[in-house]
């Protein structure tokens, strides 16, 4: 990583890092649906328009160019700032010869590419493994659930963050292809479907409960409860079974807060009927 | 603490939690979690707040905001099931089952505020206009504040006056209700896993959630080592997967090319 810095100068790292900084604030100011998260974008790319663009007519001009609909993971977002910032560079130096239009066409291109590498990175992995080891101290009540949580999600957060910063200013819009191109992506967004898999195996596990209370009447004895035969068959199979079958419904195309009251409809008339 | 003091404390968690995370870089503080550690905190019980928001954690790991769609919000569905075990004196399983209704009707309500957003276009238009940076993050501010803090006054008034409702309520509940309701708690959880399958699962794939559940069911190993093992297994087939893609790119373009400059960042 250390060449990532090499060609960057002093006066370009101080910018940079305002706009890692401001960066944090992105969705703070969504507007409508004409600026969805414009105003964010364009706020945090100011260091770079304010440096590039002293004359106040250039400025709001480039103002005005960046307030069109913006949305990437916020976490990977950065890559498309400094980018941004760079090309903000080439069209101050070379004004009048240079199309700025192409900025905010590329920086609109990356939206799609660069959110599927964020979601699969922060949403498939880091959360699952955050959420995982979290919620099983907090199962306890310990206070290291929460801040494992954070602790587990933000580090790698604000570091891609960071350096997503710099690497789009310095290597500019062919990277992301050619990481596509590598193949790069496609491998990762299955690394990404294991790790995530494995943790909601466990989280499967530990936080879906569901076990039955009916028992077999047996004369001239004890009931025999029907449960031990399930957990000799497999361990947890019932909570493994509705999970699958939340998943069918889902494919089906059933929404997702249907489904919430349609299972917890059934689970309190399992409940009060005494079956489970 | 009096009833007015109870639904200052929920909405100060609300505000801090819900703005805070879109101030912050989406830093998950939003997450129940987060939320029902910070409401049972503020409420003076803490070990309810973390046992609560862990539980609705899990519930909840298929709502995340992703391009700007939220299916339920479980901010108002954490402070509020927190509050009221707190100091209705409900049990768990009811405070999340309480819990469902609430973020349901809260994510509709989100609608009025997505429309709300739009008065702020003019003044977006005029600082930009006028090249105004500070302008800028000004307006974005205000936006903010007025978004966050109109929605905190929704989770007070409910808090302050929901309260004796929801305690007289569920005192008068029958034991066969209650059990039904905590057999539906413990099952809920299965719908945020199954969300979260939605987005991870490929026909090849599929396999590893049996073995992360094999592993968590019969050795009781805890999340961080089921991690370790996960990601030890995924960095060693995507390395494999790296080799054969190389392998066939080498085959199609014959000779191997010499690398540029960002090929050689990537192999590194």
């Amino acid at each position: 990583m250390s060449k990532l810095f090499n060609n960057i100068s002093d006066a370009d790292k101080k910018m940079l890092t305002k706009i890692y900084w401001r960066s944090f604030a992105v969705f703070a100011g969504p507007c409508g649906a004409a600026y969805r998260q414009a105003p964010g974008f364009t706020m945090s790319i100011m260091p770079a328009l304010e440096r590039y663009y002293p004359e106040q007519e250039k400025r709001a001009e480039a103002m005005q160019r960046h307030m069109t609909p913006y949305n990437i993971t916020q976490n990977v977002g950065t890559f498309a700032m400094g980018l941004a910032a760079s090309m903000e560079h080439e069209n101050a130096v070379h004004y009048g010869d240079y199309d700025p239009s192409s900025i905010v066409s590329i920086k609109t291109a990356l939206m799609g590419p660069l959110s599927g590498i964020g979601d699969s990175i922060y949403w498939g992995i880091v959360r699952c493994i955050a959420a995982g080891v979290g919620i099983g101290f907090a199962a306890s009540g310990s206070i290291l659930g929460p801040i494992l949580f954070l602790v587990i999600y933000n580090l790698p957060g604000m570091l891609g963050r960071y350096y997503l910063t710099f690497l789009g200013f310095s290597m500019g819009e062919n990277f992301i292809t050619k990481a596509y191109e590598s193949g790069m992506i496609t491998i990762l967004t299955k690394c990404a479907g294991i790790i995530g898999l494995m943790m909601v195996g466990f989280m499967i596990s530990s936080n879906v409960s569901l076990s039955l209370a009916l028992t077999m009447p047996v004369s001239g004895a004890e009931p025999i409860a029907v449960q031990p035969y399930l957990d000799s068959l497999l361990m947890g199979v019932l909570p493994l079974s509705l999970t699958m079958l939340c998943y069918w419904a889902l494919k089906k195309k059933m929404n997702q807060n249907t489904l919430l009251f349609v299972v917890l409809g059934i689970g309190f008339v399992l409940g009060l009927l005494g079956i489970c | 603490m009096s009833n007015l003091m109870i639904a200052c404390m929920a909405t100060l968690a609300y505000f801090i939690c819900y703005g805070g995370n879109w101030l912050f870089g989406q830093c998950m503080i939003e997450r129940p979690i987060v939320v029902g550690t910070i409401t049972g905190l503020f409420l003076g019980d803490l070990t309810t707040g973390i046992i609560i928001g862990g539980a609705l954690e899990a519930i909840y790991m298929g709502a995340v905001n992703i391009g700007g769609a939220t299916s339920a919000e479980p901010v108002s569905a954490t402070v509020m099931s927190v509050t009221f075990a707190i100091t209705a004196g409900l049990s768990m399983e009811e405070a999340i089952t309480l819990a469902v209704p609430v973020g349901l009707i809260f994510n509709s309500l989100s609608m009025v505020w997505i429309m709300l957003t739009n008065i702020f276009q003019p003044a977006y238009q005029k600082v930009c206009d006028n090249g105004d940076g500070k302008g800028l993050t000004r307006v974005i501010l205000t936006s903010w504040f007025t978004i966050y803090f109109t929605r905190a006054i929704i989770i007070f008034c409910c808090v302050y006056l929901g309260s004796e409702a929801v305690q007289a309520f569920m005192s008068q509940l029958p034991d066969s209700v209650i059990h039904g309701l905590a057999v539906a708690a413990g099952m809920l959880g299965a719908v945020g896993m199954a969300v979260l399958m939605k987005m991870l699962v490929s026909t090849e794939n599929i396999g590893w959630l049996f073995v992360g559940f094999v592993l968590a069911k019969y050795l009781s190993l805890p999340a961080i080592v089921i991690a370790i093992i996960a990601v030890v297994i995924a960095i060693t087939i995507g390395l494999t997967d790296k080799k054969i893609h190389d392998l066939k790119q080498m085959m199609t373009e014959g000779t191997p090319m010499a690398l540029t400059e960002e090929e050689e960042f990537f192999n590194e």
